[in-house]
């Protein structure tokens, strides 16, 4: 199938993500998630951030990462100073907000990855051709279960749907249902826990 | 929860993209830089008026938005 998008298209979301990324990509691994893939497929709805996925890095790799996305004229809302974002929220799996400076949307939610899970949606992240990006995403099996089987709202139902469409003959439901599985081992237990 | 109308569309909206992959993309971009501009341009209007600026710096100072 053939997605046909010109650089003259690119949305308000599209040119923030890629201003972003390819900050990060110098510095770490990272995988962009959830809302902005389905909408990066074409989903018509209504988003005020994308999720960002960092690999596990230390304190002096995000400074760096930090002080270059400064520079290029992003700020985190919740601080100025990178070891407080870092230990205060990357850390304690907080989310750190960052906009263009001035600017009040969208916003970039950036978090690290936390378990198995994120590592090995990291490891096998993707470029995907169809969005015109030239970002890394986590891989559409990997958003279709955590959208069915961990988020579960209506808009997370209707961007699985939207993905299976698009994809209805590349996807892997084997992989799906395999994911599906390690949700429930890794992520539901762990909320049923803290319930 | 989903209505029929709310599937119903989606499968609409991606029969369109299929069909026309050289018009759905600039129809995408109208849509979703519209809602960053409406918010964009109420925000502006907001700033104008003089409760609006109190309401703006309390977003601020609890540093929701972008100083």
């Amino acid at each position: 199938m053939v997605l046909e998008r010109k650089i003259g298209d690119r949305n308000i979301l599209d040119r923030f993500a890629e201003d972003f990324c390819d900050i990060v990509d110098k510095h770490c691994k990272y995988i962009v998630v959830s809302g902005f893939v389905a909408i990066s497929h074409g989903r018509t709805r209504a988003t005020e951030d994308i999720d960002l996925i960092l690999e596990k890095i230390d304190l002096n790799t995000f400074v760096s990462l930090h002080n270059e996305l400064v520079g290029a004229g992003f700020e985190a809302l919740q601080s100025q100073h990178p070891e407080i974002l870092y230990h205060k929220y990357l850390i304690e799996g907080i989310s750190i907000r960052y906009v263009r400076k001035g600017e009040m949307l969208p916003e970039m939610e950036v978090k690290l990855a936390k378990d198995i899970l994120d590592d090995m949606q990291i490891k096998t992240r993707v470029k995907m051709p169809l969005t015109g990006l030239d970002i890394y995403f986590s891989s559409i099996e990997m958003n279709i279960a955590f959208k069915e089987e961990l988020l579960k709202s209506d808009k997370d139902i209707l961007d699985a749907k939207h993905l299976r469409l698009i994809y209805s003959k590349e996807i892997n439901e084997n992989k799906i249902n395999e994911i599906k599985k390690l949700i429930k081992t890794l992520r539901l237990k762990e909320i049923k826990k803290n319930d | 929860m989903i209505d029929e109308s709310q599937e119903e569309q989606i499968e609409r909206w991606v029969k369109f993209i299929i069909e026309n992959p050289n018009k759905w993309k600039a129809e995408h971009t109208k849509f979703i830089d519209a809602q960053f501009l409406k918010s964009k341009e109420f925000f502006e209007r907001l700033s104008r008026t003089k409760e609006g600026l109190i309401i703006l710096n309390k977003l601020k100072e609890s540093r929701l938005i972008s100083k």
